[in-house]
């Protein structure tokens, strides 16, 4: 293999991508950078000065985890010559010590020049959130304090919330210290959680305005799997069944059960079965040929005083 | 030095991924995804078990495309079903040796220019390497990809593939999007060395869900295998390719959200520029 390829497909890759860093040994380099402390959360730019030791060209950098930019001199670098190498990191959802590592490649040297920026991150909150699946049963798990990061010495405090979006609402508590979560009213089953809050927060007798987007959705009072009964692209003719498991609520485990095909261009048998854990196996087949293009339809199932739509798709030529 | 520069690179990248396959070649088997981090030989079994058809432009290639099923979440019609087997079609000569650069770079171009700021650091480095003629977007495509395939010795990408658990995923989203990385990444189909490059319509899907509006996405998976004789390896190298596209009403055609597709198989695609 051409022995540029490599090296010139990671540039190019580097252009856009992140790629995994090569371990090497050191050099007479400076090995470390410090980027001090951090309290913003989104991150920071500096600046790296250094003095080349000897003749040098950087043909390439590779910045470690994907966390950091990075700008380096370019053309030849002469010995004993002050040089500056300016990168951004980015600390979003850091916390603590933090150490990233920008990989340098010099033109006629072997070994990689490694540079470890080390620092810390002091974050006041969390910028994102994700509640996950949330029972539609128990949105009490909502529910949550998040405090505020502090700095010794320098308190920060709460003074306002606002929250846009849906499914949530939030409070400042503790004289300012903390935030509280908890359901919107009418929060239920099948909704999406989907909002930003917005801190205003006052530090060193400034005022600073910090976004936290939360995200998280209530299990749907039915589950289906999959979502629709996908009888694909084929012939008018074909004959297929699918299966669509219907996860029923504890409370309807025993109800009864019946279900109705709700689609007139197409003649569907529509055959059901409990089976353990709360499911209900739904087998749909066609017994007629399917219309030539795009059929939507359903079937209706109810369950107990409930109704479950399955989704009948298929698209003929 | 170059030779132990490229040397360790070229280790670092190959072997997280082209592993060389057991010496007796599990037999194919439906095993898309599942895999596990820690067992990557199932994982290179099941690649390099499939047998592939050729990437050459005709009616055996058609009928392949044809014949990927379609898994309906949401309804779409004919027509859009047709535009995604097209889009599969073109991508799959566009690259391979039925094609061209200007076949790639019409191929990148089909949804027009998103990112002038990418178009530019490449237009830059096709110019200082001498590949660029001409000062429009296609010329800049038509150049990089030239650039990229003189420097992996290789005149296309693609010399063989293989649908066998390829399915158009069709599937709608609102409110929130799931990145097709959540997918790759709890079915083990994502080996380190993966490389993922997110073209810049990602962010405004992402924004236009997040206020309401609902998209249909298709998601799909397919293996390729490089050309012959290229490999430093004994074996050609293969690799998943995914592909998360959107329908875009207005223009009546399939975008590119998300592009998965490995590092051990060199294969820059550009589709972070477009």
């Amino acid at each position: 293999m051409n022995k540029l390829t490599i090296k010139v497909a990671i540039l190019i890759a580097g252009l856009g991508s992140g790629l995994a860093n090569t371990p090497s040994g050191a050099s007479e380099l400076p090995q470390t950078a410090e980027y001090g402390t951090i309290y913003d959360s989104e991150g920071t730019t500096g600046d790296f000065h250094f003095v080349a030791p000897y003749d040098m060209e950087i043909v390439a950098a590779e910045p470690g985890c994907g966390c950091t930019d990075v700008n380096y001199p370019q053309g030849l670098l002469k010995a004993g010559e002050p040089y500056t190498i300016s990168y951004q990191i980015d600390t979003r959802g850091l916390s603590g010590a933090f150490t990233s590592r920008i990989d340098f490649s010099l033109a006629g040297r072997p070994d990689k020049w490694q540079l470890q920026l080390e620092g810390q991150v002091v974050p006041m909150l969390p910028n994102k959130l994700d509640l996950g699946q949330i029972r539609s049963d128990d949105l009490s798990s909502i529910a949550r304090r998040i405090p505020l990061g502090q700095i010794e010495g320098k308190p920060r405090h709460i003074r306002g919330i606002q929250v846009a979006g849906k499914g949530l609402e939030a409070s400042v508590v503790d004289e300012g210290m903390a935030l509280e979560l908890s359901p919107s009213v009418g929060l239920t089953w099948g909704d999406r959680i989907v909002a930003t809050l917005k801190a205003t927060i006052e530090a060193d007798g400034e005022e600073h305005t910090y976004s936290i987007e939360v995200r998280g959705r209530v299990n749907p009072r039915f589950s289906l799997e999959p979502h629709s009964a996908s009888f694909g692209v084929g012939t008018a003719q074909r004959r297929e069944v699918r299966q669509v498991i219907i996860g029923l609520p504890a409370d309807l485990a025993e109800a009864p059960v019946k279900a109705s095909p709700l689609c007139e261009r197409v003649e569907l048998k529509v055959e059901y079965q409990r089976e353990k854990d709360n499911n209900l196996v739904v087998k749909i087949g066609n017994a007629s040929n399917f219309p030539v293009g795009a059929l939507g339809c359903g079937v209706e199932v109810q369950i107990g005083a409930e109704q479950v739509i399955i989704p009948v798709l298929a698209l003929t030529r | 030095m170059k030779t132990v520069v490229i040397r360790a690179l070229y280790l670092a990248f190959v072997a997280v991924w082209s592993s060389i396959p057991d010496t007796a070649v599990a037999k194919t088997k439906s095993q898309y995804g599942g895999f596990s981090p820690d067992s990557l030989q199932v994982f290179y079994d099941y690649i390099h078990g499939q047998e592939m058809m050729r990437v050459e432009a005709g009616p055996q290639l058609k009928k392949a495309v044809e014949a990927v099923p379609v898994d309906l979440g949401v309804l779409i019609d004919l027509k859009q079903e047709a535009e995604m087997r097209n889009w599969l079609y073109e991508f799959l000569i566009a690259f391979s040796s039925s094609g061209n650069d200007s076949l790639v770079a019409a191929f990148y171009l089909r949804e027009g220019t998103n990112n002038p700021n990418m178009i530019e650091s490449l237009k830059k480095l096709t110019e200082s390497k001498g590949f660029l003629k001409g000062d429009t977007p296609f010329a800049v495509f038509r150049a990089g990809h030239r650039y990229i395939l003189d420097a992996a010795n290789r005149d296309y990408f693609f010399e063989n593939v293989s649908f066998f658990d390829s399915v158009f995923k069709v599937f709608e989203m609102q409110e929130a999007y799931d990145s097709y990385a959540i997918y790759l990444k709890t079915h083990g189909m994502v080996p380190k060395g993966t490389l993922n490059f997110r073209p810049k319509l990602q962010k405004e899907v992402e924004e236009a869900l997040q206020e309401g509006e609902q998209r249909i996405f298709a998601d799909i998976m397919f293996i390729i295998e490089e050309p012959e004789g290229v490999s430093p390896w004994e074996w050609q190298g293969r690799t998943p390719v995914f592909f998360r596209l959107i329908w875009d009403p207005e223009r009546a055609m399939w975008r590119h959200v998300e592009v998965y597709f490995s590092a051990g198989v060199p294969q820059s695609f550009l589709f972070h520029i477009m």
